[in-house]
């Protein structure tokens, strides 16, 4: 197997600054109302973040494969998109070990919640649809389009907490009118720290997801065309 | 060779036969059933809309509306009187205009206290909120303890 040099770096970068956050943040100091059930946060949020980063990944490689025609853009939209069920999965499964303690309830069906369980339905839909077309041409400018669309969840879900009541709190980092952060400046660290590691996580597993795809696409290729070579030889030995 | 209109040798292209072409009516009915469940997820809840709940001064103006009805209400705890032998819990939910008497049978998060935000879901029973669920809000915003007192404070919780 051929080395990766920017794999490997992306894979060093996760782990080290995925290690600096998890001793921040079980060093930071617990929080008045909630005590260590503040530490949820630390995973939830950035989990959220890398979920919301693939959906807009998986829009900007459909747009760039809608300009470009270059099948790769479509492979990197499609990691993207499976990245990003997998982290709201993950969003979901946190979110809701935080919330029985907090809320008194596993899940309730407010704006927010609701809006981040929708996402499942666009963006099984859009692997769904994926698995549905034989002729990659066709699949690839389909899935751009709904790649795309979907890329409104994003502001909606974002948006969801000041747009509709609901249980879900609203952001703590305030970034509409004068940002704010409302909670301790450690808390504010732990969370950068950890943003920054998810994010080199998701570039990570982008990479592999698009090699091991393209290798797949490459190895379905061959195949095709050894059936292809054999069927044209059998032909030729019928003729001849 | 790669025309598909020119007949073709037996046995030979196996990658146009590949190529199946589909009923559209599976992806059009799976569309539709997309579409129907989102809109089953956002209006089918019980106010009729995204509003996850109503607040006491919108229930005193939709009374007509609302009443018998199974609804949400959402505010600010006040008045608390809790029995955890009997798990009894009785309060006024109020959002500053108007407030009402809310009854609760269970337990509760150990967020619950006066002046927490909550959202109860349950049915008048004349003047008294019979709650059947209970949800307790919490704040945006997360601060760690500043004197000794707090730390002592939050450390006998978390104990």
């Amino acid at each position: 197997m051929k080395r990766d040099l920017t794999t490997t770096l992306l894979g060093g970068a996760t782990v080290v600054t995925l290690l600096i956050a998890v001793g921040l943040g079980l060093s930071a100091p617990l929080d008045i109302n909630q005590g260590s059930l503040v530490r949820l946060m630390f995973v939830h949020v950035p989990s959220a973040w890398l979920s919301y980063l693939a959906y807009g990944g998986t829009g900007l490689f459909g747009l760039l494969y809608l300009l470009q025609r270059q099948r790769r853009w479509d492979r990197l939209a499609m990691a993207s998109a499976e990245i990003g069920v997998l982290f709201t999965v993950a969003t979901i499964v946190g979110g809701m070990l935080w919330a029985k303690p907090t809320w008194g309830t596993y899940w309730v069906w407010d704006a927010r919640l609701t809006t981040t369980a929708l996402s499942l339905v666009v963006y099984g839909g859009y692997l769904l649809i994926r698995s549905l077309i034989d002729d990659p041409e066709r699949r690839a400018r389909v899935s751009a389009v709904v790649g795309i669309v979907g890329t409104l969840y994003v502001p909606v879900n974002y948006m969801a907490v000041e747009w509709w009541r609901g249980v879900h709190q609203t952001q703590t980092l305030k970034l509409l009118g004068k940002p704010r952060f409302d909670a301790a400046p450690i808390y504010g660290w732990v969370l950068l720290m950890a943003v920054v590691a998810f994010t080199f996580l998701y570039l990570y597993m982008l990479r592999v997801r698009g090699t091991l795809a393209a290798r797949e696409e490459a190895r379905e290729e061959r195949e095709l065309m050894n059936e292809l070579g054999v069927s044209h030889a059998r032909v030729e030995v019928a003729r001849g | 060779m790669s025309d598909p209109s020119s007949p073709l040798p037996p046995g030979g292209q196996l990658g146009q036969a590949r190529r199946r072409r589909r009923s559209p009516w599976p992806a059009v009915l799976g569309v539709a059933a997309l579409v129907g469940l989102t809109g089953f997820i956002a209006f089918g809840n019980l106010n009729r809309s995204l509003e996850y709940f109503v607040t006491p001064t919108e229930y005193q103006q939709q009374q007509a509306q609302l009443q018998g009805r199974l609804i949400r209400i959402g505010g600010l705890v006040r008045d608390v009187q809790y029995d955890p032998q009997s798990l009894n819990l009785r309060f006024v939910v109020s959002d500053g205009g108007a407030s009402f008497p809310v009854q609760y049978q269970g337990a509760v998060s150990d967020l619950f206290k006066e002046n927490q935000g909550v959202v109860v879901r349950g049915e008048f029973e004349g003047n008294t909120f019979h709650a059947s669920d209970l949800v307790v809000k919490h704040s945006e915003e997360y601060r760690v303890p500043k004197t000794q007192a707090e730390l002592k404070d939050l450390l006998k919780t978390t104990e």
